[in-house]
């Protein structure tokens, strides 16, 4: 299982090259030889100061081994930048007098429930826009691999145990976001895609922007996803959203997304009209949930870290940054945003398997701040190369420990049956040509197992996002298989 | 009703005064000239870089009409700014494995009950250290008025409704820091009062410094608390506030203070020797609860600001502000800490009417890290002048318009009575020829004179607590059966018994 919407690494560096320049100088070189080392296919980027857009280019492919180009026009997954697009719709509620955001969910979602009855009482628009539930980085499994609808989503969160405090921390969490969307789109009438829509996409202009990929098919210049597989980068199916759309499913470009951005530093405002007031801005840009900032010597100038809605809330040499990030199969994006330097950084690629986006940004960043300019795609390429180093020889490790002589306890067919759990749903076994098959949700996951050692075997997941996985059966004291663990999933139960 | 236990508050400021060669050698002339602009009858104030004093001197008089001045050893209140005592008491608890951050409250003081069963169960240290309780600055008058002790004051504070969400705003909670110092005594088996002694104070070499007014007998040097009576600046009693003393019982000196910033700029060390980790220290110096914020232009370069575990916390000039300030009858003190560049700052006063300490702090944080300085002190005296003038026209207003003619609906007999609440505890009203006395618990107490229709304006015993509006309201039969005292926290509210 790898990374889904978003990763807010924040990131350490070390070393120092180059000194004070200003501007976009030497950029193109640097960008170039970044993709080189971290083998990315295709990615565009944008700068915005002031009024202008003062760097707007297109680098690499669209499609590795096709020739056609990446342009400011190309279209790319922004992933979880979708956030800010769905607080700034709530925000353009607010103005209206549609919301508050002291309003509890349960207003506009009357069947919202969670866990914890006093939480479900007491859950607030800004509640669900800043990850403080309470529930944590947990529940993706239901929009990606099970693949069930909105409502359903929705429905099923009131199973998941929270796994911190209620407003102590940050946990991200997408399926508060769903909430925030669908909330929003019951107050404006007009459901999110719509609201989205016709609230921000157009009067900014987006018009190639979309919010699903259902409209992909329609438009020219869109980028292919690619991840790493098999020790190379390769195309990968696209993942359709839909089902978690205000926490994710924006496709932009890097020129639509300069709009975006003036919008941003426009404090609301987009060539001259007001469409979010700068009240309510900067609601959205106040943290609502402070993170702990660790002591990191490559950012000393960095005192606070936070969340508002939508964005994460930091301070670098000097200046407040709001900033995001998005991921998700084969797409990652950047924007930042220095509203005192009216400076915008956009970053969109289609590929998954490196950190150019942040290595770019802070080049850019120090560029136009001042102060040393360091080579942060250097340090952060030998961190990450560090980093896949030890991953694989921790699987290494696992699979020298592996038992294989061992056996498991019954004969392939008392592991088949139904296996359930409220949160996540049923997950199948079943045995099919002398093999355990799976599925599980929706949309057709699964995935042969092949035994691993005892009573544990490994999936190879249908979908490739989510790689090899083990699945732990556990028996109760008669000998009964009684349950699934499913790595990275659920502990389900069995129901026959 | 003046300000009490005080917070953190914003400030002001404009022109520029240049500096030359030591960027403090105006500090002195600049610091006389503020005690005067504000009238403050004495202040001591200790600036300290690393290890190093760069300026420590007293001004003023210890006791107006008095000859002995102010040095750098006199005690006055710290006021608050013993918050961040008990949080790094509780912090080297932590360090120990006595306790933990997210420890909840209950597992130290099973009794510890909130009027939501939902908080009861769930608030930790963190919250009752970060003013996230959702119980707003409320309860003072418990402590400060009614004299409860600190159990009762703990009891008690279960009928405080909440006026917020919880854990989602600032709402500055004296009676939770109690609670933390009481959790803190529990878990370490000692009085928060000898855990701060023993564990902060010896380790510190602040021999002078207490916990408790008590101490006084002991001391020489000792100022005076000045307050507005009668239009006139005069000598009033201390207070004691052992009642609430993890949240602002500690009296210092600045030259003993400096000890305790060194410590903090050095991240928990002093003199070589650790008392607190730096990791934990972190942790006390991380926003607990954001502050919304308000821009002001005088202050382009803050971007964040919010509440640790006993510090106030910003951004300034691109470093990292923390700050705290300290407000007991008589008594402001201010506190500065500027870790990045080992910057200590702290200013203790007599006199409890000003703004001298953050025109002091801004003074002192421009000429250090931009060579010159708005005149600080001035812009806060106008901002001052035209608050309390607007003050002052609010007040005349309501005078005005006064309908004396109106009321009482009832003989004052008829509003005789005890009144009671769980919160505040009992009062009684009796007459005293055309007036109403009212006797609550400690010195809760004063006579009323008829304002108009059923509204009596009360008179404090205590002066430091001036007149407020009393309300009584009539039942269907006519009888006064609730009393409402527009305190300027909070109402207070009475039934009749």
């Amino acid at each position: 299982m790898k990374r889904i919407l978003l990763v807010i690494a924040l990131l350490g560096l070390a070393g120092q090259t180059v000194q004070g320049q200003t501007g976009t100088e030497g950029l193109d070189a640097y960008i170039t030889k970044a993709m080189a080392d971290w083998k990315v296919p295709g990615l565009s980027v944008a700068i915005v100061k002031g009024d202008s857009v003062v760097y707007l280019k297109g680098f690499g492919v669209l499609e590795l081994g096709k020739p056609d180009p990446v342009t400011p026009n190309t279209l790319f997954a922004i992933g979880s930048n979708t956030k800010s697009f769905t607080s700034a719709a709530v925000g353009m509620l607010v103005d209206d007098g549609k919301m508050r955001w002291d309003d509890k969910v349960t207003k506009y979602l009357p069947g919202f429930q969670l866990f914890d009855p006093y939480v479900t009482r007491e859950i607030t628009m800004r509640d669900v826009m800043s990850h403080r539930s309470g529930l944590g980085r947990r529940g993706d499994m239901n929009w990606m691999m099970a693949g069930y609808d909105r409502a359903e989503l929705l429905r099923r969160i009131r199973f998941l145990e929270p796994n911190a405090p209620f407003r102590t921390e940050m946990g991200y969490q997408n399926t508060m976001f769903l909430a925030a969307g669908e909330a929003a789109g019951a107050a404006s009438g007009l459901g999110w895609d719509a609201l989205i829509t016709t609230r921000i996409l157009q009067p900014l202009g987006m018009t190639r922007s979309t919010v699903t990929t259902r409209d992909l098919p329609n438009r020219t210049d869109v980028s292919i996803p690619h991840s790493f597989r098999d020790s190379a980068v390769r195309v990968v199916p696209r993942r359709n959203l839909d089902n978690i759309a205000p926490a994710g499913s924006i496709y932009s470009s890097a020129e639509e997304m300069t709009h975006y951005v003036k919008f941003i530093l426009g404090k609301g405002t987009y060539q001259g009209k007001q469409l979010l007031k700068p009240g309510s801005l900067a609601v959205i840009q106040t943290p609502h949930v402070s993170m702990l900032v660790p002591v990191d010597t490559m950012t000393p100038s960095t005192h606070f870290s936070g969340y508002g809605l939508g964005w994460v809330l930091t301070d670098y040499k000097g200046r407040k940054i709001a900033w995001h990030n998005g991921g998700i199969d084969g797409n990652l994006s950047e924007m930042w945003t220095v509203p005192e330097d009216q400076l915008g950084i956009i970053v969109l690629t289609n590929y998954d398997g490196h950190q150019i986006g942040p290595s770019i940004v802070y080049r850019i960043l120090d560029q136009f701040l001042g102060g040393t300019v360091r080579d942060w795609h250097a340090i952060n390429f030998k961190r990450f190369e560090a980093a896949r180093a030890v991953q694989a020889a921790s699987a290494k490790t696992r699979e020298a420990s592996r038992n294989k002589e061992s056996k498991p306890s019954h004969p392939l067919d008392a592991y088949a049956g139904t296996y359930a759990d409220s949160m996540y749903g049923d997950f199948k076994v079943k045995v099919e040509n002398g093999k355990l098959m799976t599925s599980y949700g929706v949309i057709g996951f699964g995935g042969p197992l092949e035994h691993w050692q005892y009573d544990t075997f490994q999936a190879t997941w249908s979908d490739t996002q989510f790689g090899k996985g083990l699945i732990t059966f556990g028996l109760d004291r008669d000998g009964k298989v009684v349950e699934a663990r499913v790595d990275n999933l659920a502990t389900f139960k069995r129901r026959n | 009703m003046v300000r009490k236990l005080l917070a953190a508050s914003l400030l002001i400021a404009t022109p520029a005064v240049a500096q030359k060669g030591n960027p403090l050698a105006g500090l002195d002339a600049y610091t006389a000239k503020a005690v005067k602009e504000w009238n403050v009858p004495g202040l001591a104030i200790a600036v300290v870089k690393g290890d190093s004093t760069l300026f420590m001197k007293g001004y003023g008089l210890r006791e107006l009409g008095k000859p002995d001045p102010v040095t750098p050893n006199t005690l006055f209140s710290i006021g608050s700014n013993t918050k961040s005592f008990t949080a790094a008491a509780i912090g080297m608890l932590v360090d120990e494995g006595k306790m933990r951050w997210d420890d909840k409250v209950t597992r130290w003081l099973p009794g510890f009950q909130l009027y939501d069963p939902y908080v009861t169960r769930e608030i930790t240290m963190r919250d009752v250290l970060s003013h996230r309780s959702g119980l707003g600055r409320r309860g003072d008058m418990n402590w400060l008025l009614a004299g409860y002790s600190r159990a009762e004051t703990l009891r008690r504070i279960r009928f405080l409704p909440p006026s917020q969400a919880f854990r989602t705003e600032s709402g500055y909670q004296n009676t939770m820091f109690l609670a933390a110092g009481e959790a803190a005594a529990a878990a370490s088996g000692m009085s928060w009062d000898e855990l701060v002694t023993t564990r902060i104070l010896r380790p510190l070499g602040m021999t002078h410094t207490n916990t408790s007014t008590k101490a006084f007998a002991n001391e020489r040097d000792v100022a005076t608390p000045h307050g507005m009576r009668d239009g006139v600046l005069q000598p009033i009693p201390w207070r004691n506030i052992d009642n609430v003393g993890p949240a602002g019982s500690i009296n210092s000196s600045v030259a003993e203070m400096r000890n305790y910033l060194r410590f903090i700029n050095n991240g928990g060390t002093f003199e070589g020797k650790q008392l607190l980790k730096p990791a934990t220290l972190n942790v006390i110096h991380t926003i607990h609860t954001v502050s919304p914020f308000m821009p002001d232009t005088l202050f382009p370069s803050v971007h964040f600001r919010g509440y640790g575990l006993g510090w106030g916390l910003s951004d300034y000039r691109g470093r990292k502000v923390m700050q705290h300030s300290g407000g007991i009858d008589g008594n402001l003190s201010w506190m500065l800490v500027m870790p990045e560049e080992k910057l200590g700052i702290m200013i203790l006063t007599n006199g409890d009417n000003h703004m001298v300490g953050p025109s002091l702090l801004y003074y002192v944080m421009d000429n250090l890290l931009a060579g010159s300085s708005r005149d600080w002190s001035a812009l806060n005296l106008k901002r001052f002048q035209t608050q309390s003038a607007a003050a002052l026209a609010r007040e005349k207003d309501r005078d005005a318009k006064r309908n004396a003619e109106e009321g009482p609906s009832r003989p004052l007999s008829a509003y005789a009575g005890t009144f009671a609440d769980s919160l505040w505890g009992e009062i009684k009203v009796s007459v005293d020829g055309n007036r109403l006395l009212l006797d609550g618990p400690g010195i809760a107490g004063g006579s009323m004179e008829h304002w108009q229709y059923d509204t009596f304006r009360l008179t404090w015993k205590d002066a430091q607590f001036g007149k407020e509006d009393v309300i009584f309201e009539l039942d269907r039969d006519g009888n006064p059966t609730t009393v409402r005292i527009e305190n300027q926290q909070q109402p207070m509210i009475f039934k009749k018994r």
